[in-house]
C-alpha cells in the first residue's frame, strides 16, 4: 500500500509532529523539499503559537571583532556549526546583551534604551531608555555621543566609573533582562530590568511602553528574579522568595501608592534559583553551602503554588499595618523599606521527584534539560556553581558536548563572554565530542576551581 | 482475545492488553463486538504494528502504562513528570531496532498507527523520521523519501531567499 510520494502527502498533524522535533533551520530548510512540504511549513509557522517545538537547541551568540556589524552570529550547539543573521540597527556591537528568553534577546545600546530583538524573524522592539543607574549618575560621553563612563556623586565625591568600553562600563552595573511572554504573539509582555545588588527593579510592559516605571520600596537585596506567568518573583539575599503583580503594581505607582509583595517562599538555605519547567511549574531552588568551603551540603527543589487571593479584596498598603499585612523594614541606603503581605499566602510543597528533568544550576540562571536528550540516570539534578562564564576550557567542552542533544529548549541561551571558548573549541573540529557518561556532578568554587566528581 | 482483520482479509488474534495500545480499538471494543476489521491496513503493516503493541504492552503492563502513569503524574501533587513516553532503557533499545526499516515502510506504519490511535508509535516513528531529515539539504530529503521536486527553479530560487541564513553552506 506504498504510495510513491507518500512522505510528501501527509496530513498536517504528522508533518506538525515531525517538524516539531526539527531544530528551527532545518525546519524552514524543509520549505525547500516540495510543494506540500513547504506549505505545511508555511501553515505551521503561521500557526506558531500553537506547534510546539522541542527541535531549538541552545544558542550561543558568537562575538564579532570590533566592527560595528548589522549581522550577528550565533553558535548552534546542535548542529555544530554557525548562522550569520542580519540585524536591524544599533550594530550589534554596540549592545550590551541583558538576557534572553522565548526566543527574543534583550539587549541596550550605548544611549542605555532597550531593544527586543527576535533574530529569526527580523523583528525588532524598540524601547525607550531606563533611567539609570542612578538619578544622580551621569553619563560621560565622547564627542560622537557614545557612553564611555558615569560619573557616580557621592558624598559630594565624584566617582567615575569607566571601562574601556561604554560595554564594559555597564557590565560594571550587573544588570540582567527577564521578558515575561512573546512579544510575537502580541501584547501582554512585560520585561523587567534588574540591576543586582543592592536590586534595583525597572519594568514596562506592552501597550503602556512610553516610559519604564521603577518598582519602588521592593524587597532589598535581590538575588534572583522570574516571570511565571506574568507576575514577577524576586529572591533575595536575606531567603525569602515574593510575588508581585506588574499590572497590579503599574496601577499603583501611577496612583502614589506602593506596590505590594507576597511571601510565597521562605528558607534557610542561601543560594536560591527560579526555574520555570517545560509544563509551566515554578521551581524555587534552595542551594545549601559551606560558607567557607564553597561546597554544596544540600539541594531542596519546592514548587511554588501562588494561589491568587481571590476572597481578599485588594488592600491598599500604607505605612501603617494593617490585619492582614506586616511589614518589613529592611535597612538600605537608598532609604526604601519594603512592604509585603504577610505570609498566610505562602504555599509550596516539596517537589519529591524531578521526573524527566535535569537542572543545571549556574551563576544566575539554571539550565534545564530532558534527560531523554541528556543521558544522565542519577543524580537528578546536576549542579554547576560560581559563574558560568568562568568555566575553565575543559568543563566548557564537557558541557557543550552534552549540550549537543537537548531538543526541547526553545529559547536561545545567550552569553557573549561564551564566545573565547567557542571560538576555541570550534577550531578544534569535532575532537570535543564525548560519549555518554556515567552520572556526573560538577561542582564549581567561586574561585573558579571546579572539580568533578563520578 | 480479540480478532482484527486487515484491509487483506488475513485475521489476527490478540490478547485484549495488545490491541489496546490502540485508543480507538480501545473505544470500539467499549461499545461493540471483538471482531475489528481495518480496511486500510495491510496485513504486512498489521503485524509490524501488533508486534509493536505485543512488546509494549508487555513491558507496559507493570506498573502503570506510560500514559497513564503522566496522567497521574500530571494530578498528583508531589510528582513534577516531564514524561517522555518511553523511559525503559531495554524497551528504547527494542524501539530503536524495530524503526531500522526503509522510509516507505515507515511510512505505511505511520500511517496505520495514526489511524489506530497509537501515540507512542506515532511519536517514535517520526521521531526516526525527523532523525533522517536532521542535517540534510532539501535535494537529499527529496532523494531519502523518495519526493518529487515540484517547484520551478524560481519558485524554489525565491524560497530559499526568504530564510536565507538558514541555507546558508558551513
Amino acid at each position: 500500500m506504498t504510495t510513491v510520494g507518500g512522505w510528501s502527502d501527509l496530513p498536517l498533524d504528522l508533518f506538525s509532529l515531525i517538524f516539531s522535533k526539527l531544530s528551527l533551520p532545518q525546519f524552514l530548510r524543509s520549505a525547500a523539499v516540495c510543494a506540500s512540504w513547504s506549505s505545511a511549513v508555511g501553515d505551521l509557522s503561521a500557526r506558531g503559537r500553537c506547534v510546539k517545538f522541542r527541535g531549538q537547541s541552545p544558542w550561543l551568540v558568537l562575538n564579532n571583532d570590533d566592527n560595528p556589524s548589522v549581522v550577528v552570529t550565533f553558535y548552534a550547539l546542535d548542529e555544530a556549526r554557525e548562522y550569520t543573521i542580519p540585524v536591524p540597527d544599533p550594530p550589534i556591537t554596540d549592545r550590551l546583551f541583558l538576557g534572553s528568553a522565548h526566543g527574543w534577546i534583550i539587549t541596550m545600546d550605548a544611549r542605555l534604551r532597550v531593544q527586543l530583538l527576535n533574530p529569526i524573524i527580523g523583528a525588532q522592539i524598540d524601547l525607550p531608555g531606563v533611567v539609570f543607574p542612578y538619578e544622580h549618575t551621569q553619563s560621560i560621553r565622547d564627542s560622537a555621543g557614545r557612553l564611555i563612563g558615569f560619573k557616580i556623586l557621592m558624598n559630594e565625591e565624584e566617582q567615575v566609573r569607566c571601562g574601556y568600553s561604554y560595554i564594559n562600563c555597564l557590565e560594571q552595573f550587573r544588570l540582567k533582562a527577564i521578558l515575561s511572554a512573546d512579544p510575537s504573539l502580541g501584547d501582554g509582555y512585560t520585561v523587567a530590568v534588574i540591576q543586582h545588588s543592592p536590586g534595583r527593579i525597572f519594568f514596562i510592559s506592552s501597550g503602556d511602553d512610553k516610559k519604564w516605571l521603577e518598582l519602588r520600596n521592593h524587597p532589598n537585596f535581590i538575588e534572583n528574579t522570574a516571570f511565571h506567568k506574568g507576575k514577577l518573583y524576586m529572591s533575595t539575599l536575606h531567603s525569602v522568595v515574593y510575588v508581585c503583580d506588574l499590572d497590579e503594581a503599574a496601577r499603583r505607582i501611577q496612583h502614589d501608592e506602593m506596590p505590594r509583595f507576597r511571601v510565597v517562599d521562605r528558607s534557610e538555605l542561601h543560594y536560591h534559583y527560579f526555574f520555570e519547567t517545560p509544563r509551566g511549574d515554578l521551581l524555587s531552588i534552595w542551594r545549601e553551602r559551606f560558607e567557607n568551603y564553597w561546597e554544596t551540603i544540600s539541594v531542596k527543589v519546592y514548587r511554588v503554588i501562588d494561589e491568587e487571593e481571590e476572597e481578599k479584596p485588594p488592600k491598599r498598603l500604607r505605612v501603617e499595618k494593617t490585619m492582614d499585612m506586616e511589614e518589613f523594614i529592611i535597612f538600605s541606603d537608598s532609604g526604601y523599606s519594603a512592604v509585603v503581605d504577610k505570609e498566610a499566602s505562602m504555599l509550596r510543597e516539596e517537589a519529591k521527584d524531578l521526573g524527566d528533568l535535569v537542572i543545571f544550576l549556574g551563576g544566575r540562571d539554571p539550565l534545564g534539560f530532558s534527560p531523554y536528550d541528556f543521558p544522565v540516570d542519577s543524580p537528578r539534578l546536576a549542579m554547576i556553581g560560581g559563574c558560568w562564564s568562568d568555566l575553565p576550557l575543559d568543563l566548557f567542552s564537557l558541557i557543550f558536548s552534552k549540550l549537543f542533544l537537548p531538543q526541547f529548549l526553545r529559547s536561545a541561551v545567550i552569553c557573549a563572554s561564551w564566545s573565547a571558548a567557542i571560538s576555541d573549541l570550534s577550531s578544534r573540529g569535532k575532537c570535543f565530542k564525548f560519549r555518554g557518561q556515567s552520572p556526573w556532578l560538577v561542582l564549581n568554587d567561586d574561585n573558579g576551581n571546579p572539580s568533578v566528581m563520578d | 482475545m480479540i480478532k482484527l482483520v486487515s484491509g487483506d482479509g488475513a485475521e489476527f488474534e490478540v490478547e485484549e492488553e495488545v490491541a489496546f495500545q490502540s485508543k480507538i480499538i480501545k473505544d470500539i471494543v467499549a461499545d461493540a463486538d471483538d471482531v475489528i476489521p481495518l480496511p486500510t491496513v495491510s496485513s504486512k503493516v498489521l503485524i509490524q504494528v501488533i508486534e509493536y503493541c505485543r512488546k509494549h504492552a508487555a513491558v507496559n503492563s507493570f506498573p502503570l502504562s506510560p500514559s497513564s502513569s503522566a496522567a497521574a503524574a500530571a494530578s498528583s501533587s508531589s510528582s513534577i513528570s516531564y514524561s517522555k513516553p518511553v523511559s525503559d532503557p531495554a524497551l528504547r533499545a527494542w524501539d530503536n531496532e524495530f524503526v531500522k526499516l526503509n522510509n516507505s515502510s515507515l511510512f505505511d506504519i505511520v500511517i496505520a498507527a495514526n489511524y489506530l490511535d497509537i501515540e507512542e508509535l506515532v511519536d517514535l516513528v517520526l521521531e526516526t523520521v525527523a532523525d533522517r531529515i536532521k542535517g540534510k539539504q532539501a535535494q537529499e530529503i527529496r532523494r531519502q523519501f523518495n519526493i518529487e521536486n515540484d517547484f520551478t527553479p524560481e519558485e524554489e530560487e525565491a524560497l530559499r531567499r526568504e530564510n536565507s541564513w538558514a541555507f546558508q553552506n558551513n
